[in-house]
């Protein structure tokens, strides 16, 4: 594939970040807002809040795109920094399977737990 | 008469001084501006947050062997050290996240002005987001602020 | 303007030099000279007077002594300068000066810049059209408003100094890296109205080793002696690739001029007197 295609790609990842994780991060670590406000009761981390967050399909959904996005955005990341100290052929391709494999094994074991989550 | 035409030898290369950077090339801004300081913070905050995230992922995964296994986790995670490295997971993606914005803009060529005829002093490019760089950064120092003292407070 | 300190008001600069010989250094060894400060003394002019009256073997490479050939690059005081460009009243008492970082050294402060003109030459440093029997032997001029010209004139100073690859970070660690002058140079090609070769060079540049290997530190644009801005014209490059270069189409040849037309000039101009002889 082009580095073009790639490149836009941690681009549009990049811009999903800002949403979600924002989303994520606003939850996680600003909920004392959120408490103000009055949408959240119960501490954020305690059992039932995580599991209320991750039921259903939306919740799974929402958090297979976060792990898909963040994944693809930092390991493009990661690729284009280890590629610029080691940038021999051999040494490229050596890490472009390394981040491809990487990226698929967690975002498996991450969409396994979401849609195990989906029915806690 | 023939004349002899003699056929320079080559002559070996003197040995080259490299004088390549390397990794000092990246982590030294020296006397550059604040957009090559940003580069640096952009590249730790990025690999930090990347590596941070399997392990979130497997962390997070405990949830599905049940309340006990989450709370004994949890109170490791309330151990000093882990919620010092939270925070600096936090500052790592206030950070990112802020600049981020504007390296997404600067990346297609916006908020960067158009080219002209170059007049002395010579404009750069960069320079016309500084108010926008120094906005956001301010942003990001908040947010970090406020975070942290939610972190301390929860 | 920079405020003159220490020994520069004694009128005495110390030159600290990273030297290197071929034939007998394995790495740089410094060497300081101590030279008498004239008004408006340049570090090139520096580097004469020490060559001149005191050590005759150190090598530097320079031509035109006036910021416009590009080839006394050095790194001064922790940046990449043209050194005939560079006061010593801006640079405090002590100056120190190393060969261009990013770069073999030669001899002395005498770098190697034929990897940057190779990577010019590799990213088809000209106009480009489809019409390849009018570009080769071309019988007419392409139309071009003033408009057209300020989007790409920007970039046409750049001398090939690679003072900018000097500064750039992804060049201190990727070799294969167009850097910062081939690329700045792309973008000058393909925003020319009169260019149609935006595909042909796309395939020189889409590769992490080419445009996406630039990540907008911006130390190229701060080291550019002309204000030719490669950082910008990179950005510019970046969005080109994906929704084209920044005319709509390419220029037209002008028109050619009906038989019998006379130019207004030769309308105007009286003809000459018959020979008298």
């Amino acid at each position: 594939m082009r580095e073009s295609r790639l490149w836009a790609l941690h681009l549009i990842c990049g811009a999903g970040l800002l949403v979600l994780l924002s989303l994520h991060m606003g939850v996680m670590h600003y909920a004392s807002i959120l408490a103000l406000l009055g949408w959240v009761r119960e501490p954020v981390l305690s059992f039932s809040s995580v599991a209320e967050r991750g039921r259903g399909a939306a919740g799974a959904v929402t958090y297979v795109l976060l792990l898909g996005f963040a994944l693809y955005h930092g390991l493009y990341g990661l690729r284009g920094i280890l590629g610029e100290i080691w940038s021999t052929p051999k040494a490229v391709r050596f890490i472009n399977a390394g981040v491809v494999i990487f990226g698929l094994a967690v975002l498996v074991y991450g969409v396994t737990v979401a849609a195990q989550a989906a029915r806690l | 008469m023939a004349t002899q035409v003699k056929v320079p030898t080559q002559e070996a290369v003197p040995p080259r001084l490299s004088m390549r950077l390397g990794l000092r090339g990246w982590v030294y801004a020296g006397r550059y501006p604040a957009e090559r300081y940003l580069y640096i913070l952009h590249r730790l905050s990025g690999l930090g947050l990347i590596l941070y995230l399997p392990l979130h992922v497997w962390v997070t995964g405990r949830r599905l062997q049940g309340p006990e296994v989450w709370q004994q986790t949890m109170a490791v995670l309330s151990r000093p050290v882990f919620v010092a490295g939270e925070m600096l997971i936090l500052a790592a993606f206030v950070f990112h996240a802020f600049n981020g914005f504007r390296l997404l803009f600067g990346h297609l060529g916006c908020a960067l002005g158009k080219p002209a005829h170059p007049v002395y002093p010579y404009p750069v490019a960069l320079h016309r987001q500084r108010s926008m760089t120094v906005a956001l950064m301010v942003l990001a120092s908040a947010f970090l602020a406020f975070g942290v003292w939610n972190l301390l407070t929860k | 303007m920079a405020k003159l300190t220490g020994d520069t008001e004694s009128g005495v600069l110390t030159l600290r030099v990273a030297r290197y010989n071929p034939e007998q250094d394995e790495a740089a060894r410094p060497q300081e000279w101590k030279v008498k400060i004239l008004p408006g003394m340049t570090v090139l002019d520096a580097l004469f007077a020490i060559k001149e009256e005191q050590d005759g073997s150190l090598a530097f490479r320079c031509s035109c002594r006036m910021g416009v050939c590009g080839s006394c690059g050095m790194f001064i005081n922790g940046k990449p300068r043209l050194a005939c460009n560079t006061q010593v009243s801006e640079l405090g008492s002590v100056v120190e000066v190393a060969p261009l970082p990013n770069h073999d050294a030669i001899k002395d402060l005498v770098p190697d810049l034929s990897l940057t003109f190779s990577r010019h030459r590799a990213v088809l440093p000209y106009l480009m059209r489809r019409d390849t029997a009018e570009m080769e032997s071309p019988t007419r001029e392409y139309h071009q408003t003033p408009e057209e010209l300020a989007r790409y004139v920007q970039f046409t100073y750049c001398l090939k100094c690679s003072l900018c690859l000097a500064a750039c970070p992804t060049a201190a660690t990727k070799e294969q890296f167009l850097g910062p002058q081939a690329l700045g140079q792309v973008y000058r090609y393909v925003a020319d109205s009169r260019d149609e070769g935006l595909a042909e060079r796309a395939g020189v540049v889409d590769a992490s080793h080419g445009v996406f290997g630039c990540h907008l530190a911006g130390a190229c644009s701060e080291a550019c002696p002309k204000g030719v801005d490669p950082a910008l014209a990179i950005q510019l490059l970046k969005r080109s690739l994906f929704s084209g270069p920044p005319h709509r189409s390419a220029a037209q040849v002008v028109p050619a001029f009906p038989e019998g037309h006379q130019t207004p000039e030769a309308a105007v101009r009286p003809k000459a007197p018959p020979p008298s002889v």
